[in-house]
């Protein structure tokens, strides 16, 4: 069991997702950061059960009722286990009654704290990903205890000596391809697009705004599909970029689609930070 | 009904949008339901969901896909698609209160003018609506169907709190607020039958291109449905309400 001792700025619970449910309005949710999710499981070589703990800006302080191994993926936050400095990306075995405790985030915005034994939480719609009010809570608080089943597995030593790169953290740059609606933008806009810098206004699951000088005509559109990483453009030249709770349809004309990949680098990023789109079509071609 | 030519093909990264015209008549949105489920089963273990908007059908595939790859076999679907023998769409009855408390804002729209406000509500329990598709909040369906002469213009500035159940609308569109939200519509009445119970697996039986049609109840009723949803316990009017 883990005893909540400080939920941290917002925490919640996370799984691979809600997969399916898209043509009932549901979104997919699960980790923000996909990367940094399957290399938690990677690192510890449990494959079974898919359930962690998502943290955003301030990690959460918890007391581990009974021993159990972790690993912390994704953004660096200042992190201990009890007075002892911990690292990212390796696994750490705790014993009863330690204390983890995370707070900032010094590099990145998202942490994912993932145990080898498998988080009991309410399943819906084949997810345990919280999404209000899909699920009872949108986030963990103080007081609300996290119960496990044990896992036996054996944790796969070998697993620690996978190689990871968390230079993405640091990224600035999204790669993007053209979206369907892409043509509605001005011909300067078109070019400017890829060479400004763009500050984010405000950021949660659901999604990112992004203020930018472009002001356009007002699109006359049906609502159309939107998936996580989908770039729109307001009329008052707003860019919404969807997270994995948005909305899967929208109204404006959707400009670009972050790739995978560049969906990773921007769930890292943080109010106030900047951000440039790369065309897909300018990047280095990857060595097959 | 579509011919071949009306479909254009788009990506937004794993997904494909299959692109066509926007037609509300029923025949129109129930091949487009008829041509997602043959593209389900096509393409079923490629698949994490496909989705249906106004004029599109977005499949969401597992795996980056070739677009000028699937196209051809796209097409072939389109081409040889079986419209007739396949489910008729259903009528769904679903009740809905329009008691002055939950008729503010068609109240406010013909300034407090009760003659007109009841003419209004009375043609639109008289329409018959199809379900284009679900969007916007999980579970709030996009019903189409209302004549142009009845649009109501979304609001300026959106309410902070649309209850849940309001039947609303904005534009010619109708929606159905699955939970309590800000919105823009304007609120005809109240329908106190949740469209979907997420407890359930699949969580709703109301298809795309489906029918509904709103019968009037009274205030004592609905605060009877709202009872036994809080106490779990029967009323006639939450049992499904399919007609032929």
């Amino acid at each position: 069991m883990i005893e909540v001792i400080d939920a941290g700025f917002y925490t919640s619970i996370q799984d691979h997702g809600r997969v399916g449910y898209r043509h009932l309005g549901v979104p997919v949710s699960g980790a923000m950061d996909q990367k940094a999710f399957d290399l938690a499981h990677q690192l510890l070589g449990v494959t079974l059960d898919f359930s962690c703990i998502e943290c955003t800006l301030i990690g959460p302080i918890l007391r581990f009722h009974e021993p159990c191994t972790l690993v912390l993926t994704g953004a660096h936050m200042q992190a201990w286990v009890n007075e002892n400095p911990i690292q990212n990306n390796t696994s750490i075995t705790l014993k009863a009654g330690d204390v983890l405790k995370l707070r900032r985030a010094t590099k990145g915005l998202r942490t994912y704290i993932k145990i080898n034994h498998a988080i009991i939480s309410p399943v819906v719609l084949g997810s345990t990903s919280f999404y209000k009010p899909l699920t009872p809570k949108a986030i963990l608080k103080k007081g609300n205890p996290i119960f496990w089943i044990k896992s036996n597995k054996a944790i796969n030593k070998s697993n620690a000596r996978i190689r990871w790169d968390d230079s993405y953290l640091l990224s600035n740059d999204l790669a993007v391809e053209e979206g369907p609606e892409f043509g509605v933008l001005s011909e300067h806009i078109q070019q400017e697009i890829f060479r400004k810098g763009f500050v984010i206004s405000s950021q949660n699951r659901m999604g990112y705004r992004i203020a930018s000088p472009f002001s356009m005509d007002s699109v006359s559109m049906l609502s159309g599909a939107v998936r996580p990483g989908t770039v729109q453009i307001t009329p008052s030249g707003k860019l919404l970029i969807a997270g994995v709770d948005g909305q899967v349809s929208g109204g404006y004309p959707r400009i670009f689609q972050l790739t995978e990949e560049a969906l990773n680098v921007l769930v890292q990023k943080k109010e106030g930070d900047t951000i440039r789109f790369i065309s897909l079509d300018k990047l280095p071609r990857k060595e097959p | 009904m579509y011919p071949k030519q009306d479909f254009n093909f788009t990506a937004l990264g794993r997904t494909l949008i299959l692109g066509f015209s926007y037609q509300q008549d029923e025949r129109s949105l129930h091949f487009i339901r008829v041509l997602r489920t043959a593209l389900n089963e096509q393409f079923h273990e490629q698949l994490e969901d496909s989705t249906t908007t106004f004029n599109s059908i977005n499949l969401f595939f597992k795996e980056a896909f070739q677009l000028e790859q699937i196209k051809p076999e796209l097409l072939k679907t389109i081409a040889a698609l079986d419209f007739k023998n396949t489910n008729p769409t259903t009528l769904w009855k679903l009740p809905i209160c329009v008691a002055e408390d939950y008729t503010t804002d068609v109240q406010e729209f013909f300034i407090g003018d009760q003659k007109k406000v009841n003419a209004y509500i009375d043609r639109f329990l008289s329409l018959e609506f199809h379900l284009v598709f679900y969007g916007f909040l999980p579970g709030f369906p996009y019903l189409g169907g209302l004549p142009a002469a009845m649009a109501i213009p979304r609001k300026a500035t959106p309410s902070r709190l649309t209850l849940r159940g309001s039947v609303a609308i904005g534009g010619d569109q109708v929606g159905i607020y699955p939970q309590d939200s800000p919105g823009g519509w304007n609120v005809v009445g109240n329908c106190p039958v949740p469209l979907m119970d997420f407890t359930k697996n699949p969580p709703n039986p109301i298809e795309p291109a489906d029918r509904i049609q709103f019968f009037k109840i009274s205030t004592a009723e609905y605060a009877e449905v709202v009872t036994a949803l809080e106490k779990n316990t029967d009323h006639p009017y939450l049992k499904p309400f399919a007609h032929d």
